[in-house]
């Protein structure tokens, strides 16, 4: 057996066994989906990261890269600062505010604070997580086909099963419990990656300047932060570069994440072990994508998003390698894992709780919960195995859908006091629409990120409707005791 | 590379991490209402 699979058989075994350790502890449905709010900032702050950061980070954003050079910049500068905005605004408020409004869910949430008995917000928002995530749940399946693909030669479709069916069992067994803990694992493994193989280029290719000096020869343009464009151009890519930012607050499963942790106040130590880990893991990506011009330069590579793996057979001994390629399996594990648990609280608490079994007891829900587990990654999967996207693609869909149904909303329910229910479900609606509409017009996606039109309809539906509505309404937030 | 393509490159990540730090001193002993 070589070493790179023996090193990779390791590190699923202890993703299985930690699923089995966890089984037990899933008492609730509050420990199944918010591991029962216990957890400590170091593992919060890891699994946010992880769950944050996809295949997307270790496979697409090198790729992008790699394809079209520094113009893509914008988006690492966006993301990262995104980061540190969700993590300054949105954690402590989002952790004080669920647990005082009795919601583990983001639709239960706007629903129990602006007292919405008609229970419409909580259905909209469930359809939106389900219709999102299952997209997103696919791109990290086709992540892990490609990845299984170079490292191993094991068909693309036959790499998805396996990523899989081991995401579905520990993810089932465990609970958020088992996923925050593997996440913690990746997490490590995710950003050592990142900061490693760039680190190995630099040193193989005789240092920065050798670098810049090659690319500039032969890709001059890939140097280029504005990717040769001027004028109005230039501007709209740097705005859509930047708009990947406003994702974060507006992502269910890293939401959760804040939600879960015991003390509110160790948040603030999060914010800064998060974007330390951003830094390093976004550069990290960025120069990886840039270094493989140089590594695969006369050569024809027929899918960029390959080009992280096939770096690091290239340039490290097998063992290191298989290590480093086990990163970017875990950056699609830790996301996929979050988003089935996500989904399956929302279906589970509400949906099937509110409206199919009002008097479920605990046990039943989690049970439940396991089931609707089992078939959203199951659907996830024949979508995955009949799609021809690539995983930035897919990414960008979900990304920009949940960012703009939820991000608006939440921002604007934490920090503004007029924000009222309608206010909410307009923001929610038109948020969600002019992201689809806009996606589906190549024309429009061309020209701007489908993020940019969307958060700022959904900022000004939300504002203005909340304005409109806020007399002499009886479904505004309650005050918290 | 230009000077505004290194500046672009390097300042933001060293910026972003400074502003974490400030941010937790800043926020010490403030809860949130």
């Amino acid at each position: 057996m070589s070493a790179v699979l023996f090193g990779f058989i390791v590190y699923l075994a202890i993703l299985l066994t930690v699923g089995i350790l966890t089984f037990r502890f899933n008492k609730t449905l509050a420990d199944y989906v918010l591991a029962g709010r216990r957890l400590g900032v170091w593992v919060v702050t890891f699994s946010e990261r992880a769950s944050g950061e996809s295949a997307w980070l270790l496979l697409g954003l090198p790729g992008v890269i790699f394809a079209s050079g520094l113009s893509e910049l914008w988006v690492v500068i966006g993301c990262t600062s995104g980061i540190l905005f969700s993590w300054m605004f949105i954690s402590r408020r989002l952790r004080i505010e669920s647990e005082a409004n009795y919601a583990l869910t983001i639709p239960e949430y706007f629903e129990n604070k602006y007292n919405d008995t008609t229970r419409t917000i909580r259905t909209f928002g469930t359809i939106i997580i389900v219709f999102f995530f299952t997209f997103y749940v696919c791109a990290q399946f086709i992540g892990a086909g490609k990845v299984l693909n170079v490292t191993f030669g094991i068909p693309e479709f036959w790499g998805m099963v396996i990523g899989a069916l081991i995401i579905l069992f520990y993810t089932i067994m465990g609970g958020f419990m088992a996923v925050a803990w593997t996440d913690f694992v990746q997490s490590l493994l995710m950003v050592f990656t990142l900061v490693l193989l760039p680190i190995i280029g630099l040193i193989e290719f005789g240092g920065w300047d050798k670098i810049i000096a090659h690319i500039a020869s032969t890709k001059a343009d890939h140097l280029s932060i504005l990717g040769g464009n001027t004028g109005l151009l230039a501007t709209l890519s740097i705005i859509s570069g930047l708009a990947w930012g406003f994702g974060y607050m507006g992502q269910p499963h890293l939401l959760a994440r804040f939600m879960a942790i015991k003390e509110p106040d160790q948040l603030r130590k999060g914010a800064v072990i998060g974007i330390s880990w951003a830094v390093l893991a976004f550069w990290g990506a960025m120069f990886i994508g840039l270094f493989g011009i140089v590594v695969f330069s006369g050569t024809q590579v027929a899918d960029p998003e390959k080009v992280m793996p096939m770096m690091a057979t290239q340039l490290l001994p097998g063992w290191l390698a298989g290590i480093l390629i086990s990163g970017a399996i875990a950056a699609m594990m830790s996301t996929a894992d979050s988003q089935l648990l996500v989904t399956t609280s929302a279906v589970a608490e509400d949906i099937y709780h509110n409206f199919i079994n009002k008097k479920a007891t605990e046990k039943k829900l989690v049970n439940v919960s396991r089931l609707i587990t089992f078939c959203v990654g199951v659907a996830a999967f024949i979508i995955a195995s009949q799609s021809k996207e690539l995983v930035f693609t897919m990414v960008a869909f979900a990304w920009s859908g949940l960012g703009a149904a939820f991000g608006p909303a939440l921002l604007l329910s934490l920090w503004w006091r007029k924000t009222t229910r309608e206010g909410i479900l307009a923001g929610m609606i038109i948020g969600t629409i002019t992201v689809v509409v806009w996606h589906f017009i190549p024309q429009l996606t061309g020209l701007l990120f489908e993020m940019v039109p969307a958060f700022i309809m959904a900022f000004l539906a939300v504002w203005l409707v909340s304005l409109i509505t806020y007399r002499n309404n009886k479904m505004i937030a309650k005050p918290l005791n | 590379m230009s000077f505004w393509t290194y500046f672009w490159l390097f300042v933001p990540p060293v910026l972003l991490v400074l502003i974490g730090i400030v941010y937790y001193f800043v926020t010490d002993g403030r809860a949130e209402k």
